[in-house]
């Protein structure tokens, strides 16, 4: 009965890594690769992220009119060749004043679902590790924001902070959360399960680390569908409170704000109204196209989570 | 004995194909079939090997995307497959009904007892005076044996056991006394006590009706208690057909005799179940010769090219095997 | 029916905390608010003294807990603080809200009738023509209409209807019929995509249960089998999501109204946080806030209704 002595935290991540995972994020991207393409959804909604993406990235060096520069000769021009959108009250040209737009809520959407990410993660990792009271405590929470309208949460939270690009991010990404951290929980809990069995076993590892590293591989598929869906509905949400006012201020040429403005020069200026919630569904389109097309391609069963 | 009766329903080379995109399953592969008057038929064989589609397809109730291809079915000399929709749905509950499988998913669970079975009533009797309406229900009702009929009326189909379902959906469909009732498996989800009050129900009332019966299952039991003849299916093609007792006594062909063989008989000493070895074939492949060649213990190398057809090898007593080339019958092994 | 009083009465007594959670989290909200609400209540060049006084006055120096005790008590008893906003600096808040009030909830119910009677026949017709051209082209129509900004399909109605074809009046405040037709058109329409989709998944799923073929093989009409049995079967759970829907028309509502200047709640908070007057901001977060429990509530309930199996969990 010669026994080495086995590292326990080696023999417990064996035994974890035994449990088909259908995570793991090269099989994913994989996943994408191969089956994406057929997937019309994801391939018209990768297109208009793709193409927002780089109207955003590259706007400073497109051959484009300054968005800020008032041009007193053009003052509320309808579109014509020089001025595809036409201009607003001020001359400003609307075109490129809607391409600079796309930086601005691509960034906040981007931002505020990544933070959001991260502070769902970071509980439902932490309901999922201690459970018991604190997951009860946490559960608790999430419920409540998870049931609330994430915009009326958002409005409460922008209307307090005040309106300002940052604060729009921060309103959001702790309204919207409560989604990530249920997914995250529940495979935090699954893993939990796990351990205890084969911990019985083992002796004393470090279980906090096997949790992360086991928990969050086999979220990436649903998180990364989840995400893309959230990313459309923060912009959403930062476009409908920049319309309200409590959102972006000016100078930053947020297509929600372009879009409060025109409310007030609607009958001299119509095509104000036009062009910047063209751009807003675009960007909504693309990103929920994408998320739906991806859920379709990495897992069928994930239909009907919504809401 | 049957040569006297008038035959009520004559199904000639029926054959009902599904088309799929991964190809085309024949679920019917040419059914002959004669139910006479006032007989009871019994339709055997495994899951799957086609007999709840010989329903259906009779009801031209086929789902998407399956449809009848090729063959007749004649009610009463009316040619089915020739019928309009309006027509077949004139047919449909009138002259022929059908029980389905698993009462609890086969009634309309918003819609009361009373008002489902009047639906019905008033719809083929044309009677539309409410007393008169309810006075039928209750009848009916009363005909399948219901204690309490006025309140169970009132009632919805989940306050209901599983017994009294079924017989609420005997009631709906003897309510306006069809011609011919298929019964699809009537008491297999039922309790063991209860499917033999059913199975008593179903045969005094078709009796007192003088409505011929379909009786599909693959509960040999039920065939021996409730059948006059019985037919046995597989992989969508009749193998054998006679009456009750002539068949459980001297069956023909090999899954026939499998079948018997595999049921364990009361009083038997058994160590192990007798099977039949092997699966049933994926009918989306088509069979040039027998369907059953893999899986038989008698195969030959005609077996596997030519099909074998229909011959009487006994009166009344139909067998599909080249064992019993027709003209003669073989005593085998 | 005993099952279901209790639980309903158990989904009542879970809404309480949630209530009390909300009050706590909307106190909070304004107590951490930076600014101070003093200066707008004060003459201008008050001294520091001066100020104190009105902190002290309304209540601004004592500890928190006694505050929001305070906050409670009040809410009990109707009192929902005073407006510190230009223009209705101390009228309660109450009054100002309930007046409100009704407008918002003639907005939402029009705005529901309206996507309930586009979504249900739209679901129905998209179920029965499966894959289809009628199927296909309604399912692009929700993937639209569920993305479209509802502000920004409000400024196209606007324009539309308004602008170009002057059939409707611009900005809603005499109240008549005319005035509500757009705003509830675009708070329906963004609603309607969803319910459409509803009804269309039930649709599909009741249309392949069993007791329909038994229904066909009894002799029923095709007609009366889709449009008396699969419908009554395939509505209830849309049906039940009412309450669910409630809260987010409460959201769409505030971003509609403010389009068409329609004066209902949604209006009065964006007013309220742009001039900074918190007590009204705070007044109108509950009573939406409220409004948003009670829906879920509803939901929660018309379910147990519906269907006796959840009445035990």
């Amino acid at each position: 009965m010669n026994q080495t002595r086995i590292n326990p935290r080696r023999r417990l991540n064996d035994a974890l890594l035994g449990w088909k995972m259908r995570g793991g994020v090269r099989q994913i991207v994989a996943e994408i690769m191969e089956r994406g393409n057929k997937n019309v959804m994801v391939v018209i909604g990768a297109s208009i992220v793709v193409i927002l993406i780089a109207i955003a990235v590259l706007a400073p060096i497109l051959p484009i009119v300054d968005p800020t520069l008032q041009n007193g000769n053009a003052l509320t021009k309808s579109p014509s060749f020089t001025h595809w959108f036409g201009t607003d009250t001020l001359g400003r040209d609307v075109f490129s004043r809607v391409v600079w737009g796309a930086r601005i809520s691509l960034f906040v959407g981007t931002v505020a679902i990544l933070l959001s990410l991260l502070i769902g993660m970071t509980l439902g990792l932490v309901a999922g590790y201690f459970g018991g009271k604190i997951d009860y405590l946490i559960s608790g929470v999430i419920d409540l924001f998870w049931t609330f309208p994430a915009f009326l949460l958002a409005l409460a939270f922008a209307a307090v902070l005040g309106p300002s690009l940052t604060n729009v991010m921060l309103a959001i990404s702790v309204s919207y959360w409560a989604s990530f951290a249920r997914l995250v929980r529940g495979q935090a809990l699954t893993v939990r399960e796990r351990l205890f069995v084969e911990a019985s076993r083992a002796l004393g590892a470090n279980n906090w680390r096997i949790m992360f590293t086991h928990v969050l591989p086999n979220c990436l598929a649903p998180l990364i569908v989840w995400a893309s869906i959230g990313v459309a509905d923060a912009i959403t949400i930062e476009s409908s409170l920049s319309f309200l006012g409590v959102g972006t201020q000016p100078p930053a040429a947020s297509w929600g704000y372009m879009l409060s403005s025109a409310k007030t020069f609607i009958e001299e200026a119509p095509w104000i109204a036009v062009f910047p919630g063209l751009a807003i569904l675009a960007a909504i389109l693309g990103f929920n196209l994408l998320g739906d097309g991806l859920r379709d391609v990495l897992d069928p069963r994930l239909k009907g989570l919504r809401r | 004995m049957t040569s006297e009766k008038k035959p009520i329903l004559e199904i000639r080379g029926l054959r009902t194909q599904f088309f799929l995109q991964e190809g085309t399953v024949t679920a019917l592969d040419g059914i002959d079939l004669t139910i006479y008057e006032g007989e009871s038929l019994g339709m055997c064989g495994e899951t799957g090997c086609g007999k709840s589609m010989t329903a259906f397809s009779i009801l031209r109730l086929i789902p998407h995307p399956g449809r009848i291809t090729a063959g007749s079915i004649r009610f009463k000399g009316i040619d089915l497959l020739g019928l309009s929709p309006d027509q077949m749905r004139g047919v449909r509950g009138r002259r022929i009904s059908m029980i389905f499988q698993d009462p609890s998913t086969s009634l309309d669970p918003v819609f009361t007892i009373g008002q489902q079975l009047g639906e019905v009533i008033s719809l083929h009797q044309n009677m539309y005076d409410k007393n008169a309406l309810n006075a039928r229900i209750l009848n009916a009702l009363k005909l399948v044996r219901i204690a309490a009929p006025e309140s169970v009326m009132r009632q919805y189909p989940h306050e209901l056991s599983g017994g009294m379902k079924q017989r609420v959906m005997i009631a709906l469909a003897l309510s306006c006394s069809p011609e011919l009732l298929i019964a699809d498996e009537p008491t297999t989800a039922l309790d063991v006590t209860i499917q033999a009050q059913v199975l008593n129900l179903l045969k005094d009332l078709a009796r007192k009706t003088g409505s011929s019966m379909m009786l599909i299952t693959h509960n040999l039991g039920v065939v021996a208690e409730t059948c006059n003849r019985v037919c046995i299916m597989y992989a969508g093609r009749i193998v054998e057909e006679a009456e009750t007792f002539e068949l459980f006594g001297k069956p023909m062909h090999p899954y026939t005799r499998g079948l018997l063989t595999a049921f364990p008989k009361l009083g038997e000493k058994k160590e192990e179940l007798s099977v039949i070895r092997g699966t049933v074939p994926n009918l989306m492949n088509s069979f040039p010769g027998c369907s059953f060649v893999d899986r038989c213990d008698f195969a030959t190398d005609q077996c596997k090219r030519v099909r074998p057809k229909m011959a009487e090898v006994a009166p009344g007593h139909l067998v599909a095997c080249h064992l019993y080339p027709s003209g003669g019958g073989k005593d085998n092994a | 029916m005993a099952d279901l009083l209790a639980h309903v009465i158990r989904k009542l007594l879970l809404a309480i905390p949630v209530i009390l959670l909300a009050t706590l989290i909307v106190f909070l909200l304004l107590y951490l608010t930076p600014g101070d609400p003093v200066s707008a209540l004060a003459p201008p060049h008050a001294s520091g003294e001066q100020l104190n006084a009105i902190r002290q006055k309304w209540g601004l120096l004592d500890p928190p807990y006694v505050r929001y005790g305070r906050f409670l008590w009040n809410l009990l008893h109707g009192d929902l603080g005073s407006s510190i906003g230009f223009g209705t600096v101390g009228l309660p808040v109450s009054s100002l809200v309930s007046h409100r009030l009704v407008n918002t909830l003639m907005l939402m119910g029009t705005g529901l009738a309206i996507s309930y009677s586009i979504g249900i026949p739209l679901g129905i017709l998209a179920a029965l023509r499966q894959n289809k051209l009628a199927d296909k082209s309604i399912m692009v129509f929700t993937l639209v209409a569920y993305a479209m900004p509802s502000f920004w399909l409000g400024l196209l109605f606007l324009l539309l209807f308004a602008v170009y074809l002057g059939w409707l009046p611009i900005e809603g405040t005499t109240g008549g019929p005319a005035n509500i037709i757009l705003p509830a058109m675009t708070l329906g329409i963004g609603n309607a995509a969803l319910t459409t989709r509803m009804m269309r998944s039930s649709m599909l799923e009741v249309i392949r249960m069993d007791f329909i073929t038994q229904l066909r093989s009894r002799g029923i009409s095709e007609r009366d089998v889709i449009f008396r049995h699969a419908f009554k079967n395939a509505v209830l759970p849309v049906i039940t999501v009412i309450g669910l829907d409630i809260g987010w028309f409460v959201g769409g509502a505030v971003v509609v109204e403010t389009v068409f200047s329609w004066p209902g709640i949604g209006l009065l908070i964006t007013d309220a946080i742009l001039k900074a007057d918190f007590p009204v901001v705070q007044g109108c977060v509950l009573v939406l806030a409220f409004f948003v429990i009670a829906g879920n509530l509803m939901a929660d309930i018309l379910y147990a209704v519906v269907d006796p199996r959840v009445r035990l969990g």
